[in-house]
Formats: C-alpha cells, structure tokens, sequence
C-alpha cells in the first residue's frame, strides 16, 4: 500500500487546550479511511487542518510525497463535504456541481459533460435544475458528494457525512458511499463519532481520544482486539470484571480464575480487567464446571436479539449479556429466572487502563 | 492578518459612526458647560449656569409638562395596545403575520403626513366634529385641535405601534402551555391574567414604555403642528434655543438632560429584562 | 368555562379592530379628500383630480423632490456599502458589547438631539451646509439601519459555504463575488430601500443641518412649511402620493426580504 497522505508529528492547539497532540497517520492510495471519536477528540480539526482551514502549530501533511502543510485550502487537490453540505443556496444543483471545475477555469462542452457525469455517479441527474432549498436531506447530501467529486480529489474528506440523515437513509448511503469510494478510486477520509458508521464502511479506523491516537486498526482488529479499556468501551459494548494476572489466567476475586487470548503480554501480578463481549455469553440450564451462577435482574426484547443482566453473588454492577432471539432457550427467559454463564477463554482479553 | 481583515470592514462604518455621532454628541455636552456669546455664538469660559436655568420655574414647567403628556401617551399605548397585542399573539401564524403587518404599516409612512391626517381629522370641520354634530350629540365644533389632547393623540398614533410590537414579541413567548397549566390547577382567567402572564410580559411592558416615552419627550414635530406651539414641549425648546434663541449652550444642556434621562430609563429597562432572564435561568435548571 | 373563554376572545377581537379604524381612518380619510372637488379641504363635494393636476404645476414641491430624490440617492450609495461591510465584519466573529452599543445608538438617539449636535458639530469644523452635509448627517444614522438590516440575511447564512467555495478552488473575491454577494443581495438591496426611505422622508435633522440654500430644501421641509399654516387640499394630494409611494416600498422590500419559499422539498 502506497502512501498518499501523511500526517507527521501534527500538533494543533487553540489556547490552552491541545486539540491535535503529535499526531501521526498514514493513509494509503484508494483507502478508506475513518477519523473516530467522541466529539472534542481532535478529530475535526485534524480534518480542517489536512482540508487546509486551520494550520498545524507543528508537524507537517504531505501529500503524495509534497509537503502541503504550508499550501492554501484552495490550492490543494484535496475537497472536503462538509457536515451541512454547504451547498450555494442560489445556485441550481448543476451550478453547485459546475462551480469547483469553473475555479479550475474549465468552461463550455467538457464542462457541461463533466457536471452530467458527476450528477449520474450520484443519480441526480433529473434534478440538475433544482435549487438546494427544494432538495430532501439525501438529496442535498448527494449533491454535495457530486459537487467534491467532480474535481476528483487526490482525497476526499466527508465530515460526518451522514450525521443529518434518518437511520433508514444511513444504512442505504453508507453502502452507498462504499460504492463510490471503490468506483471512483479516490481516497476517501471520514469523520465520524458514529462507531457503526467506521466499521461498516472504513478500511482501518483511527479511534482518537484527547487530541491523540487511540488505537488505529481494520474495524475487525479494532472490534475483537481492543488495545485498552477506552477503546473497548466505546466500539460496541464490553464487560469488564477486574481482578490480578496470575500464570493461569486472570484471578477475579469471587469468581475464579480465567483465561484470555492476550494473558502472556500482562506481566504476573498486575492489576487488570478481563473484558468480554455480551454475545460471548454463554447461558446453560444446569451447572457445569467453570460455569457461574447468575440470576436475570433485567431484559430487554430488541426483536433479534435480547438483551439480558445478569446478577451475580457479591458484585454490584451486572454481567450482560445478548443471545440471539433464535436461541431455543430465549422463550424461557424471564425476568427473576436463576440460571449459568460462561464465556471461552478464546474471546476474553485482558486489558488494563 | 485575521485582524487587519476585520478592521478594513468593520473600520469604515465605525469611524463614520464616531465622527458623525459620538463627537458631535460629546460636544453638545461640552458646549452646555459654557457662556452663550454676545451674538448668538459659544464663549469658551466654563459655567454651569445652563443647568441651573432648567431648574428655573419657567423651564422645569417644560420638564413637567413634557413627562405628563409623554407618560399619559404611555399610558394610553399601554392599556389599548396589551389587549390588542394579546389578541394577535393568540392566532395562528398566518393570520399573525397579517395583522402584525397591519400595526407596522402606518409606520413606514411620512410622520408629518401621518400628523398631518390629524390636523384633517381634529379640524373644527373636520370628521371627527362633523359626526358629533350630525349625530345631534354637540351645537358647536368641539377645540379638538392645538391642545395636549392633540398631542396625545398624535403622538399616541405614531407610536403605539411600537408598544404593540414590544409587548407582541413579549406575550407571544409565553405560549398557552402556562396559561393552561394554572387554569387546569383551577385559577379564573383574571387569575391566570395577573399571576401568571403579566408577570411574565413585564420585560416587554417595561420595553414599550421605554421607547413611547423616550420617543415621545423628544419629539418636536407633534407638539409644534397638533399642539400649536401654545404649550411648549422639551423638543420644541431644544428647538427654540437653537433656532430662535441662538442660545446653543442652555439647548445643549436641555439635550443633555434629554438623553441622560433617556439612558437612565433605558437601564433601568435593562435591569428588569436581565433579572427577568436570570431567574428564568434559575428557573429552568 | 368555554363560554367565558369565547366571550374574551370577541372582546380582544372588537378591541383589536377599533385599533385598526384608529390606525387607518385617518390615513383614509386623507386620501378620499385628496379626490376632494370643491376648494374646501375637510367637506366632501364630489369626485376630482384637479388637485393633483396643480400639484404637477408647483415648482417648489417639485424641486423639493428632486432634492431629496438626489439627497436620499446619495446617502443610500454611501450608507449601503459602508453598513454592508460593517455588517460582515461584525458576522465574522461576535463584536464586543460597545461596538454594539456603538452600532444601535444612531437609532435610538432623539432625532432632535442627532440634528442640534450635528449642526453644532458642522458649525465647529466651519462645513458650509446644504444638501452635502444633509447627506453626512444622514448617513450617520443610515449606515446603523442598513448594518442591521443585512446582519438578519447573515444570521440565516451557513458560513461553511465560504469555506466550501474556498475548498472547491475559489480566492477570497471571487468567494465574495459569486457566493457571499448573490446570497445576501436581497438583504442589500432591502437595506438600500430602507435606507432611501428613511432618508427620503427625515425632516428634523434635514431642517438643521441643511442650511438656507434652496437646492437643500427637501420634500418634508416643503411639506412641513405647508402644513404649518393648517389643512390645504393641495397638501391632501401630496400626501396621498407620499404615502401610495411608501407602502408601494415596503411591498417591494417585503418581497425581497422574504425567505426563498421550499416548495418540492421533501423530508
């Protein structure tokens, strides 16, 4: 994979809060690529910062081997849609998608097949004449994909692309975007704080938090191998039950000791969680060894799944955990209902802060 | 360079405005600290025998009789303009619009004009008089006309208006949700009236009356074409020492007086829309 | 219950309505005399135009249109570009208290206060008045009224369609000339109308500061030089047209202020 963005060192502040702290990121040709957080993470002005509208305090963005960190945001070959799509309210769908290529001086015939091929990738060509005012939301936002895209970008940035749609139109533009992305062969950088969003639709995620990388990964690593509490807690649900590494496996206290896939890189003594996904849960009917008795305090039908708390002797908060509404033993769980759990050691991580 | 940006835009428009308002402005203040020249002119030598001569009988007589007809005015755009403005707050937004539009209409005419359909209408001949008389109410034409009556009148035309908008804007916040709330715990209309909603529209009370009042004491068109120059008003003797006087200092500090009364009220207007916001704020947390 | 409440709302609605005859009779009443024909101006004696037909032949009323035709025309040209800039200076980053303070002064100070420290101020740096220093004192207060007026176009303006169009290749001018200009223009041009009327129909500050030169004496001076001497059917015409002309521009800057309507939108 060859790089065409690079992020180095980049440090940003505004007074005395870091927004940006010595970041570093590559993101190769024809990726993409998603910036996740939550919101005040870093993650909007870092996507200023590559668009051009803010200048790192340090660090440099080089772009297919330019350094660019010093280039104007109407000189770079990089085009941001922006979160309200901005479009130009007097000008008409065709207008918004003709006026980046006037910038670049292109007029008459190219121009006008240009903006037709631009608005038919995005299927809107039976409303090149409309005014964004009398545009749906997915319309406008399509428009505004047409109108970065026409000038085919080394890079696209999307700031939170979807974030204005209804759940139904998410879903739909996500694939969608996915589709465009491979179609066109641009590099496209999202901005999101929509974990689902990354993980449906990015090559690697850079999970950010305060101003700094988390953890960057493909969402798969980013789902199953979470490298810290912060992370694990913010993609997907995780339960945590804290206790020491011992040679055998994670000592919880009151609960036993148990295994994990990641043990042998805790050193033996420390202070750690053993974090487990809900799904991972298993129910039994009777005992089994290794297996911990646990009572139903609470449930929750999702239509595929329920969603079970499970109490357990001497702890305070829950075990969760979510069987799917297939599972024979679904029918038969109610709420007060004393039942076992376990979970393979093959999907159990330890994690410390 | 963010800076530099915005003072070739902002620059212009401020330094116009400081020259054409604030220095002349400051000046009508410093002027009222001085001697009035033998022929009409400013003797630069420092007095404060201008001030002292508003205090005079003759003069605060003016004051008095300025803060009576402008407060009357108030009074008068207060208790016609709330119901009328409580009536449009209570329609639909179409409808709203419509009749907000009819309120601000006259407004965007020539004021003379406007005082002038009153000199039409107050006329010994005029309608008003030809009714009554038709109407076997009166013998004689009513003196309708060049008195306080018909100041109050005019001034009560052109700027009720603005006293209906204020309260508008005011009593249209308030939504029927309070109002419905006391009346389902069992308050009277009345009730709900005086404990609930003219409460609450007092900011919007207090900001009519402000503007009636200021606009009303500084007017001096009014008073001169309805009034007839008999009595005379704060604008009319700013007017005279100015015009016909040529005295500049004494009008300066009768100005003076004007605007320093102005911004008194206009804090004053201030502070009870602050605390009213404040306590809204605690209110709602 | 219900009764009382359907009883209330009649009484506010019967009260609102006399508000209106008391807003619009006299206005009426003004108008219908202008059509007046016999000499008297209060009587109604039938049907004519012959006052707007004298009206037509008044030198003086005429000049005095032209005056402030040119007066209103000219203050509006310097008050629409230096309030306009004001206004987007101001939008780009929230102003200080005193700037705003500053900004709305010009349109609550009595104008009789605005008219004796202008004249007093002209008087000090020896301008000569006439129609030239009507317009400065005009423009003090216009530039105020049009800054406001372009400021509500702004607040409906999402500001990341400057950065889209620098984003998309543009400079800051052409940004200004194809974006930022076209979007605020019926602002602009809103502001302008109500700065022309404003200036069109000012008397006190014109009456001070104007000077005794006849190429200064504006329309309200000449109207306001009339109606002292009490009710005249020629002033009823004059009238009439002054107030046909400004409800005929307030239509136009309703029109244009108004929001683009949304029709086809759907959710």
């Amino acid at each position: 994979m060859s790089a065409l963005l690079e992020v180095a060192g980049v440090s940003k502040s505004f007074g005395p809060v870091k927004a940006v702290d010595n970041i570093d990121l590559t993101i190769g040709a024809n990726e993409f690529f998603a910036l996740l957080g939550p919101s005040g993470c870093g993650k909007t002005t870092l996507l200023r910062m590559i668009a051009g509208f803010e200048m790192p305090d340090q660090g440099r963005i080089i772009l297919a081997g330019q350094d660019i960190t010093g280039v104007k945001a109407n000189k770079r070959p990089i085009n941001l849609m922006f979160q309200s799509y901005a479009l130009f309210p007097h000008m008409t769908v065709a207008g918004n998608v003709a006026y980046g290529l006037e910038m670049e001086g292109m007029r008459g015939a190219e121009l006008d097949r240009r903006v037709a091929e631009a608005l038919d990738l995005v299927q809107l060509s039976p409303l090149a004449k409309r005014k964004p005012a009398q545009l749906s939301g997915g319309q406008k936002q399509r428009v505004a994909l047409a109108r970065a895209l026409v000038k085919r970008p080394q890079l696209l940035l999307l700031d939170e692309p979807l974030g204005a749609l209804d759940k139904k139109l998410r879903e739909q533009m996500q694939i969608e975007l996915k589709r465009l992305q491979q179609e066109t062969g641009i590099a496209f950088l999202v901005v999101t704080h929509d974990q689902e969003e990354a993980l449906t639709m990015a090559d690697r995620i850079a999970l950010l938090k305060a101003g700094r990388v988390a953890q960057l990964d493909a969402p798969r690593a980013l789902y199953e191998r979470p490298s810290s509490r912060f992370v694990a807690d913010f993609i997907g649900q995780m339960n945590f039950l804290a206790g020491e590494v011992t040679a055998a496996g994670l000592e919880i206290p009151g609960l036993g000791c148990f295994g994990a896939v990641n043990l042998a890189d805790h050193a033996i003594g420390t202070r750690a969680e053993l974090a487990i996904r809900p799904e991972r849960v298993e129910l039994l009917d009777g005992a089994v060894s290794g297996a911990i008795a646990a009572h139903v305090s609470g449930l929750a039908y999702l239509g595929q799944d329920l969603i079970l708390h499970l109490s357990i002797a001497g702890r305070a908060q829950p075990l969760v955990a979510r069987v799917p509404a297939a599972n024979p033993l679904s029918t038969r769980l109610r709420q007060g209902l004393d039942l076992w759990c376990r979970w393979p050691a093959e999907h159990s991580l330890v994690l410390s802060e | 360079m963010v800076l530099s940006r915005r003072i070739v835009l902002t620059g212009p428009g401020i330094a116009w405005i400081v020259a054409l308002l604030v220095i002349p402005c400051l000046l009508i203040l410093g002027n009222s600290f001085f001697e009035r020249g033998v022929y009409g002119g400013i003797d630069y030598i420092f007095t404060l025998e201008n001030y002292a001569r508003a205090a005079d009988p003759l003069y605060a007589a003016v004051f008095w009789n300025s803060a009576q007809v402008a407060g009357i005015t108030t009074l008068i755009s207060l208790l016609v303009g709330y119901p009328a403005a409580y009536c449009i707050a209570q329609m639909n937004p179409r409808r709203q619009l419509a009749c907000l539009i009819l309120v601000m209409l006259p407004l965007w005419s020539n004021y003379l004009i406007r005082t002038y359909a009153w000199m039409v209408m107050l006329n010994n001949e005029g309608l008003i008089n030809r009714v009554l008389i038709g109407a076997g109410l009166i013998d004689a034409p009513l003196p309708l006309l060049y008195n306080d009556f018909a100041i109050i009148i005019g001034l009560t035309y052109g700027y009720m208006p603005f006293m209906i908008l204020a309260l508008f804007s005011s009593i249209s916040k308030l939504g029927p949700d309070l109002r419905e709330a006391s009346t389902d715990l069992g308050a009277s209309a009345f009730t709900t009236f005086r404990r609930v909603t003219l409460p609450l529209t007092l900011p919007g009370i207090a900001a009519g009356s402000v503007f009636v009042f200021v606009l009303s004491v500084g007017n001096f068109v009014t008073p001169d074409l309805l009034g007839g120059g008999k009595r005379t008003m704060l604008g009319n003797l700013i007017y005279d020492q100015f015009l016909t006087a040529r005295d500049w200092p004494f009008g300066s500090a009768i100005a003076a007086i004007v605007v320093f009364i102005m911004m008194a009220l206009l804090t004053a207007q201030a502070i009870i829309v602050n605390r009213r916001s404040r306590e809204d704020g605690e209110a709602g947390q | 219950m219900m009764f009382r409440a359907m009883t209330i709302r009649r009484w506010l609605s019967a009260h609102l309505a006399l508000v209106y005859v008391f807003l619009y009779a006299p206005i009426l009443v003004l108008v219908a005399l202008s059509f007046n024909k016999a000499g008297l101006p209060t009587v109604w004696t039938g049907f004519s135009v012959e006052w707007y037909g004298k009206l037509l032949a008044n030198q003086k009323i005429l000049s005095a249109v032209g005056n402030s035709l040119f007066i209103a025309a000219v203050a509006t040209a310097i008050s629409v570009v230096i309030g306009t800039l004001l206004a987007m200076g101001l939008e780009e980053r929230r102003p200080r208290v005193a700037t705003e303070a500053l900004i709305s002064a010009p349109m609550i100070i009595p104008d009789i206060v605005m008219a004796i420290s202008l004249l007093s101020f002209y008087s000090l740096i020896k301008l000569t008045l006439g129609a030239h220093s009507v317009i400065l004192s005009h423009t003090a207060f216009m530039i105020s009224f049009v800054c406001v007026v372009v400021r509500t176009r702004f607040k409906h303006f999402d500001r990341s369609i400057i950065e889209a169009s620098i984003d998309l290749g543009a400079s800051e001018i052409t940004t200004f000339r194809r974006v930022t200009l076209p979007v605020i223009a019926p602002g602009v041009i809103a502001a302008a109308l109500l700065g022309f009327t404003l200036s069109f129909d000012e008397f006190i500050i014109a009456y001070f500061t104007a000077g005794p030169s006849s190429s200064s004496i504006t329309f309200p001076m000449q109207i306001y030089a009339m109606i002292r001497f009490g009710v005249t059917p020629d002033v009823n015409a004059v009238a009439t047209i002054v107030l046909l002309v400004s409800f005929f521009l307030i239509f136009l800057s309703q029109r244009l202020t108004r929001e683009e309507p949304a029709q086809g939108a759907k959710p």
